[in-house]
């Protein structure tokens, strides 16, 4: 091997200080809501603003003088960047960037020149606009997507997830609705969440409907809006989950629970596209998507004259069962690390990982509760553990318990 | 013999700014005992692989089929880094700088996440001075 004793040696930043001549006009990007970076014709940084230090997790001085793509890290950056000798070229584009905590966002990058009439530079200025995901960035993204502004995150390395990942993005793409089946704790809301951030409406609002037990009138309400002075109280126009979505998405959290009543007002809303708010003379266009979920069988909530047959039929569509933890294989332990290393991180904790037999009986536990119950055990066991890694007698007893009477459901990872 | 097998992700022969987007990859299969007297690397073999395509997913793969146990990287998506991680590989990311000299301080057991490996020539004014060649 032929090592260089040193590290790469860079040019000097000869039109720096012609560049921070500027400082006072390009300060003011600093509250700029977009990542801003000024470049040299060698395409090294010569300014970031404090949105750009945001998404790359580097504070500018850091970030001075080193080359434009190992700072910026978009796709771009590495199989088309505008080369030095045209710095003159504009582009436009539609890429990704690996930001700040290991995070991939769709963005929109926006380079153009700069050229000052101070004879200074050529210079260029890119500005990097996060973006709601589309087209093949969907794709491209569904993996580890989080959704703006939420932590909606969907975790697996199973086939299974594998599989649904594959085929969410076009799905969400849709405008037909989204029936999400399976058991309490497999992660429904949160593929809601991704798929509506993963359609074109990811911009719209995203409105979650808990279908709890409460009076039909305040259902109503909740779901279709009241007019104002429909109802004793109502002193002026209430929207609803519909008519607050516009034109993003509503998300009926447990379908099975919702009155029959109103699953007939759901279907009549999911054809005719209106809904008649409480106490209102007339329909009211409505533009939003609809996705619902439910932990049970929708065929047994048919039989059991819980679910109106017209409406399952209207929303299977497209049917997406997530499978439980228990046939998941690999999952289990996989997302047991990642939940180990955010609670120990959080509780400021080195614990390196799991002892075999805690493996073991993480791999042999059913989990009712899912990834939500996964997830309690890790947090419940981190707290617990005062050494680097979790042992069997650190996690919940139950656990330990029924691991010796159940099968195995798990291999352990390779 | 050599137990520890290190991959760069490659940009010429700067650490890739990204893990996904790399192209080629450094392999190098290092010392049990490094010779610490040694800065130059030289009892380091290494070799320098051109993949088919970027794919993170399959890079991983290439990862475990050829042994790798430490991956150091700039940018690599959270899912890639922890699958990795829970495949028991070690990764240092947030890497800038020559490949070369990641696996000299590697050796020399001065390498940590986030450090700037690029070598100023020109110092700059103190307030604009950069963090180059230090940790991060």
């Amino acid at each position: 091997m032929t090592t260089a004793p040193h590290a790469t040696s860079l040019p000097p930043l000869e039109n720096l200080a012609q560049a921070t001549c500027a400082g006072d006009f390009l300060g003011a990007f600093d509250d700029y809501p977009h990542g801003v970076v000024v470049m040299d014709a060698f395409r090294r940084v010569l300014y970031v603003n404090r949105r750009m230090e945001e998404l790359t997790g580097r504070a500018r001085a850091q970030c001075l003088g080193l080359p434009c793509a190992q700072v910026v890290r978009t796709r771009l950056c590495m199989h088309g960047c505008t080369p030095p000798q045209a710095p003159g070229r504009l582009i436009n584009v539609e890429t990704d960037l690996l930001a700040a905590g290991r995070r991939l966002l769709p963005v929109r990058l926006t380079g153009m020149p700069l050229t000052p009439d101070s004879g200074a530079g050529p210079f260029r200025i890119e500005i990097v606009e996060e973006m709601s995901s589309s087209g093949d960035e969907c794709a491209r993204c569904a993996r580890g997507f989080r959704s703006p502004g939420g932590s909606a995150r969907i975790l697996g390395r199973s086939a299974q997830i594998e599989k649904l990942l594959e085929v969410l993005p076009a799905l969400a793409r849709s405008n037909a609705p989204l029936f999400f089946c399976g058991e309490t704790g497999v992660g429904k809301d949160v593929f809601a969440e991704v798929a509506h951030a993963l359609s074109p409406r990811s911009r719209e609002p995203f409105v979650r409907v808990n279908v709890s037990p409460m009076p039909d009138t305040l259902l109503d309400v909740e779901l279709f809006g009241a007019a104002e002075g429909g109802l004793p109280w109502v002193e002026q126009d209430l929207p609803g989950a519909f008519r607050k979505a516009g034109g993003g998405t509503v998300y009926l959290a447990e379908l099975g629970d919702l009155p029959l009543p109103h699953q007939a007002r759901l279907l009549h809303m999911l054809e005719q596209g209106t809904v008649t708010p409480v106490g209102g003379k007339a329909p009211v266009p409505v533009q939003c998507r609809l996705l619902a979920a439910t932990n049970a069988d929708p065929e047994a909530l048919i039989r059991q004259g819980r679910l109106r047959v017209d409406l399952a039929t209207r929303l299977d569509t497209f049917r997406i069962v997530i499978p439980p933890l228990r046939e998941r294989e690999g999952d289990v332990l996989y997302l047991a690390q990642r939940f180990l290393e955010h609670s120990a991180a959080s509780l400021r904790r080195k614990i390196d990982g799991f002892s075999r037999d805690a493996q073991t009986a993480l791999t042999h536990y059913v989990f009712p509760g899912n990834i939500r119950e996964l997830k309690n055990i890790v947090e419940y066991a981190v707290m617990v553990c005062q050494g680097g890694q979790i042992l069997t007698e650190h996690l919940p007893p139950h656990l330990a318990l029924a691991a010796t009477a159940a099968p195995p459901t798990e291999h352990g990872h390779g | 013999m050599a137990s520890r097998r290190m991959l760069i992700p490659l940009t010429g022969r700067d650490v890739a700014p990204r893990f996904d987007a790399a192209l080629a990859v450094l392999l190098a299969d290092l010392p049990d005992l490094p010779d610490l007297s040694d800065s130059s690397g030289a009892a380091v073999s290494t070799e320098t692989i051109v993949l088919p395509r970027a794919s993170a997913d399959e890079l991983c793969e290439f990862i475990l089929t050829h042994g790798v146990t430490v991956v150091v990287a700039n940018g690599i998506p959270e899912d890639h880094y922890h699958y990795l991680r829970w495949k028991r590989v070690e990764v240092i990311d947030d890497i800038m700088g020559s490949a070369q000299e990641a696996v000299r301080r590697y050796l020399a057991g001065t390498l940590q996440a986030g450090a700037i490996l690029y070598h100023q020539e020109t110092s700059l004014s103190d307030d604009d001075a950069p963090a180059t060649g230090g940790e991060a």
